[in-house]
């Protein structure tokens, strides 16, 4: 998995969920702007491609990743949960 | 694998079946998903691909943020086919729903998934000792 950063992050959000977020907006939830169901797997889809992941099933709940804020935190844990597994395996 | 239909939003239904049965369609299987919220209605021309029309039937219907038109295409799998690792392994894109029941296709089992460029496939599950669904000419499925 690659390192997230919060502007790759913002890019993603932006092109897939078809959204204008600046970094300002990190605590705006997304469902308000227009996000549903259907977009947010689209924007999950857009990140594992991005950062070459596969978010587990469990994290994909739309309320605990409404936000630009908490995308980011779920990812950044993802890739150090990552670096970790792989730590251990070296 | 096979194509099996080409999912087809409609805000219309009536108009959409008179489109389809000019192209040569004829209504095959008319039913309410109570699952998914839609009313499904297959048209078939026996040549192996249907359309399925979806009209959303209420507030939680899956497609009611959907504009008519293209929605999905659906897959069939042959026995023995494992759409969960098989499709993982191509990372094209996700598969985001647990099996649904689709009353469209006998109560069979489906998953829907979303590729990387944003649009949706759907595969029709097949189970072991599970006959595939066909239509009959009489019009109604089995």
């Amino acid at each position: 998995m690659k390192s997230v950063t919060m502007g790759e992050v913002i890019e993603v959000l932006n092109a897939a969920g078809e959204l204008s977020l600046t970094e300002e907006q990190k605590e705006t939830d997304i469902t308000e702007l227009g996000i549903d169901s259907i977009a947010f797997i689209k924007v999950v889809v857009a990140l594992e491609e991005q950062f070459d992941c596969e978010i587990p099933d469990s994290k994909l709940i739309l309320s605990d990743m409404n936000t630009l804020q908490k995308i980011y935190e779920t990812m950044d844990a993802l890739y150090e949960e990552t670096m970790g597994r792989d730590n251990l395996s070296a | 694998m096979r194509i099996h239909h080409v999912g087809v939003v409609t805000s219309n239904m009536d108009r959409s079946i008179t489109i389809y049965e000019k192209l040569g369609y004829r209504k095959a299987v008319d039913v309410i998903d109570p699952f998914q919220n839609n009313r499904i209605v297959m048209m078939d021309r026996g040549e192996g691909v249907m359309i399925e029309l979806i009209w959303p039937a209420n507030e939680q219907s899956t497609v009611r943020n959907f504009s008519d038109g293209y929605h999905h295409l659906c897959y069939e799998m042959e026995p023995g086919e494992d759409v969960g690792q098989g499709f993982k392994r191509l990372r094209i894109g996700k598969i985001f729903t647990e099996p649904i029941t689709a009353p469209a296709f006998d109560g069979r089992k489906v998953v829907f998934a979303c590729l990387l460029d944003g649009s949706f496939i759907e595969f029709i599950l097949c189970e072991e000792g599970e006959k595939k669904n066909e239509v009959r000419n009489d019009g109604r499925s089995h």
